[in-house]
């Protein structure tokens, strides 16, 4: 008959044993799944930049991560609206001219969180496109938006977009998804997003790189 | 089932996918059922992720069932399960991004999904490991069927389409409801209704004696369960 005491260092060991033996398979397949894993999210990155580009495969274009910091009048204003800017790539053109930017902005007002989108500008201010990348509003009704709203903003040259309920008439005008008024203003006010920032560079304001 | 020997490969399957369904007979891994079955893909993504883990898990689990000391045998499993987790999701995101993607949330979630505790726990842990392995397998492709057949007839009525392809002609107006979690209700609750009257007649039959289709557990010295005793017939001694 074992002791108590002995039985649970025993148990113990074992328990031990099992999650040692767990955690040096969970460190192999880590490093054998690390690059693939690298190289996966930087193809659909790179696949994202080109969908909001249009053209851009054809000139040969290569994105980089650029720093870039927004001035405080605009960081006031997008936090006004819930916008937070995320990486800001810089398109270069095969020939080495500046092809255009893509944004990623976040905005956390969706009806189900937060809504994650590329916006493309090209190098004459001209939005390419958007592609969203990350949404959870309500099926039917708000997950229309990469049908409705998305191919709206493509190839229109504007300062700023806003939504309309009622038919939209000029260039600047995007037609409201009926029935999900709060995610056509978080997609719109992220796209706007974007566009200020690619303005902002293009202008050369702010501080680039 | 006469002719299917206990705990040999194939009365192991047919008991996953039939006879103890674990979606439709078990009412096991509810939340994964419900939240990802939106569409036909999603379920089937899902339903085979499953099955890997729960294959080996139960291999593993039966591997090392006289190893493993019966104090300590939970978080054990638990260690098991989360490892195997972990490496599945790890190749689904190197390999199959775009599965990962629509499955998101509910691939770590698959650790705590009781379809696979359930398994180690009342067999993997007392059995031999080819036939844990097939048990495995079995609890997999069930929950697969089932969670497909949900998958299909929720994309159909709430997006009109199977599989992403459009089906449905485009005068048909998809019915959102289905596409939402109450839609995931109804069509549980529809299919769970109809397996039952098509697998065991005798649960809409009154003349014969109504047999417990969920919660027995064969002891009917200890069973509470009502229809059993009533008949004078004890269900344990009838199966015999």
């Amino acid at each position: 008959m074992q002791s108590e005491g002995k039985r649970m260092l025993k148990e113990t060991a074992i328990l031990f044993v099992i999650t040692l033996l767990s955690g040096a398979l969970l460190g192999f397949v880590y490093e054998l799944t690390k690059e693939p894993i690298r190289i996966q999210q930087e193809k659909a990155i790179e696949e994202a930049c080109l969908a909001v580009l249009p053209g851009a495969q054809d000139a040969g274009t290569v994105f980089h991560p650029i720093e870039h910091t927004l001035t405080p009048e605009l960081a006031e204003e997008l936090a006004a609206n819930g916008i937070t800017i995320g990486t800001v790539y810089e398109a270069t053109a095969a020939d080495g001219s500046l092809f255009g930017y893509v944004t990623e902005s976040t905005s956390s007002q969706g009806y189900g969180g937060n809504i994650v989108l590329y916006t493309g500008v090209d190098s004459t201010g001209k939005v390419g496109g958007v592609s969203i990348l990350k949404i959870n509003e309500t099926a039917g009704l708000g997950m229309e938006a990469p049908n409705v709203l998305v191919p709206q903003f493509a190839g229109r040259q504007v300062e700023q977009f806003k939504y309309t309920k009622s038919g939209s008439l000029t260039e600047d005008q995007v037609d409201a998804i009926s029935g999900a008024t709060i995610t056509t203003k978080a997609v719109v006010n992220a796209v706007n997003g974007g566009l200020r920032v690619a303005q902002d560079l293009l202008q050369g304001g702010g501080q680039n790189e | 089932m006469s002719e299917l020997r206990a705990d040999r490969p194939a009365e192991r399957l047919y008991n996953g996918l039939i006879k103890e369904n674990p979606t439709f007979v078990l009412m096991l891994g509810m939340c994964p059922t419900l939240a990802v079955t939106t569409s036909a893909v999603n379920g089937l993504g899902m339903g085979l992720t499953t099955t890997v883990v729960l294959m080996m898990s139960n291999l593993l689990i039966s591997m090392l069932r006289k190893v493993i000391p019966n104090r300590v045998r939970i978080p054990a499993f638990i260690v098991i399960i989360a490892t195997f987790v972990t490496v599945v999701q790890l190749l689904l995101e190197a390999y199959l991004p775009v599965l990962n993607r629509s499955l998101g949330m509910y691939i770590p979630l698959i650790v705590v999904n009781c379809i696979i505790l359930g398994r180690a726990e009342s067999y993997a842990y007392s059995h031999g490991m080819i036939a844990s392995f097939f048990d495995g397998l079995g609890m997999g492709l069930g929950f697969s069927v089932a969670l497909t057949c949900i998958g299909v007839v929720r994309e159909l009525l709430g997006a009109g389409k199977l599989f992403g392809y459009a089906v449905l002609p485009a005068t048909f107006t998809p019915i959102s409801i289905f596409g939402l979690a109450p839609g995931a209700f109804f069509v549980l609750a529809g299919l769970t209704a109809l397996q039952n009257a098509l697998r065991d007649r005798k649960a809409t039959d009154k003349n014969k004696a109504a047999r417990p289709a969920a919660g027995c557990v064969r002891d009917c010295a200890a069973c509470g369960i009502e229809g059993c005793q009533a008949h004078g017939k004890f269900y344990d001694m009838e199966d015999k």
